[in-house]
C-alpha cells in the first residue's frame, strides 16, 4: 500500500506542485506579516511595506462589512484567501510558470469552496430556517430555486477557466508567430491578458461570492448590524 | 425535399465515413461554435456606450461607473466563453 501512495505522490501533474508552491508562498508571507504586526507597539511607525498591507486589509474589511453586516468576521478570511490565491495564480504566466487556474480541476474546486461559503453563511445567520428559503416566495418554484442554487458552481468555474485558457492560447500563437521579435511584442500581450484579465476575474469571483452570501442573511430584514 | 443531395454529393466528393471525415466535421463544428461571440460583442458594446454616456453626464463619479461596468461585462462575457470551450473540446477530436 505504501507503494501506491508513493507512486501517486511522485507522479502528480506539474500544476499541483505549482499550486502548492503558491500556497506555501502565501503562508510564509502571512506568518511574517502577522508576527511583525503583533510585536508593534501603539506608538511605533511600521515600515512602508506593512503599511500598504494594513491599509489593504482595512479596505477589504470595510468592503465586506458593507455587504454582510454582523457576521463579517466569518466571511472575510476565506474571501481574502480566495482573492489572493486566484490573483497570484492568474498572474503566474509572467513568471514563466503554467497557471494552475488553467485546469478545470482547480477552478471547479474553487467554485465548490465558494458554494460552501454561501450556504454556511446562510446557516450561521438563520440557523435551520435557511433550508426553508428554497420554498420562498411560492412553493411551486421549488425546482427552479434548486437549480439556481447549483448553477453558479458551473458558471463561476467555466468563467475563470475560459478567460485564463484563451489568454494563454493567444500568447502561444504570438510566440510562435514572431519568433525572435517576441521580446518586443509579447510584453504588451502579457500585461493585457495575464495581469488585466487575471485581476478582473479575481474581483468578479470574490464579489459574486460576497453578493450571493449577502442574499442569504435575513436578520431583522436589515443588514445594518455592526 | 433534400433527396437531391443524395444524387449530387457522390458525384462531387467521395464520402466514406472513416475517422478523417469525422475529424473534419468536428473542426467545422468548432468553427461554427465560436460565432456565439457575435451577440456577446453587441451586448457588451451597448453596456460600454451607456457607461460612457453616464460619465459624460456626471464626471466626478467616473471611478465607480468604470468599476461597475467592468464587473457587469465580466459577467456577461460568460455566455460567449461557453462557445469557445465547446470549440476547444471539438478541436481535440
Amino acid at each position: 500500500m505504501i507503494d501506491n501512495i508513493l507512486d501517486y505522490i511522485l507522479n502528480l501533474p506539474v500544476y499541483f506542485v505549482t499550486s502548492l508552491g503558491i500556497i506555501l508562498f502565501l503562508i510564509i508571507l502571512s506568518i511574517w506579516v502577522g508576527s511583525y504586526v503583533s510585536k508593534l507597539d501603539v506608538r511605533d511607525k511600521p515600515n512602508k511595506f506593512v503599511t500598504v498591507i494594513i491599509q489593504f486589509i482595512d479596505f477589504f474589511n470595510s468592503y465586506v462589512k458593507s455587504y454582510i453586516g454582523k457576521h463579517w468576521k466569518f466571511v472575510t478570511p476565506i474571501a481574502l484567501t480566495l482573492a489572493l490565491y486566484v490573483a497570484i495564480s492568474n498572474m503566474s504566466g509572467i513568471f514563466g510558470l503554467e497557471a494552475p487556474t488553467k485546469f478545470t480541476a482547480i477552478t471547479f474546486s474553487l467554485s465548490i469552496i465558494s458554494f460552501f461559503v454561501v450556504q454556511i453563511t446562510g446557516f450561521i445567520s438563520q440557523s435551520w430556517k435557511h433550508f426553508l428559503g428554497i420554498f420562498q416566495p411560492i412553493w411551486i418554484l421549488f425546482p427552479l430555486n434548486i437549480v439556481s442554487e447549483f448553477t453558479p458552481i458551473l458558471s463561476m468555474a467555466l468563467r475563470l477557466f475560459g478567460n485564463i485558457v484563451s489568454g494563454s492560447v493567444i500568447l502561444l500563437l504570438v510566440y510562435k508567430l514572431t519568433g525572435w521579435a517576441s521580446v518586443l511584442v509579447a510584453p504588451a500581450f502579457h500585461v493585457i491578458f495575464d495581469i488585466g484579465f487575471g485581476l478582473v476575474q479575481t474581483l468578479v469571483l470574490v464579489l459574486l461570492t460576497i453578493i450571493f452570501a449577502s442574499t442569504k442573511i435575513n436578520e431583522d430584514d436589515l443588514n445594518f448590524e455592526n | 425535399m433534400f433527396e437531391i443531395f443524395n444524387v449530387l454529393i457522390p458525384n462531387i466528393m467521395e464520402v466514406v465515413a472513416n475517422e478523417f471525415f469525422r475529424s473534419g466535421m468536428a473542426y467545422i463544428g468548432a468553427g461554427i461554435a465560436v460565432t456565439t461571440g457575435f451577440g456577446t460583442g453587441i451586448g457588451q458594446g451597448i453596456a460600454a456606450a451607456k457607461a460612457v454616456e453616464a460619465v459624460g453626464r456626471q464626471p466626478e463619479a467616473a471611478g465607480k461607473i468604470t468599476s461597475t461596468m467592468l464587473i457587469g461585462q465580466a459577467v456577461a462575457e460568460t455566455t460567449g466563453l461557453y462557445g469557445l470551450i465547446i470549440a476547444f473540446i471539438l478541436t481535440g477530436k
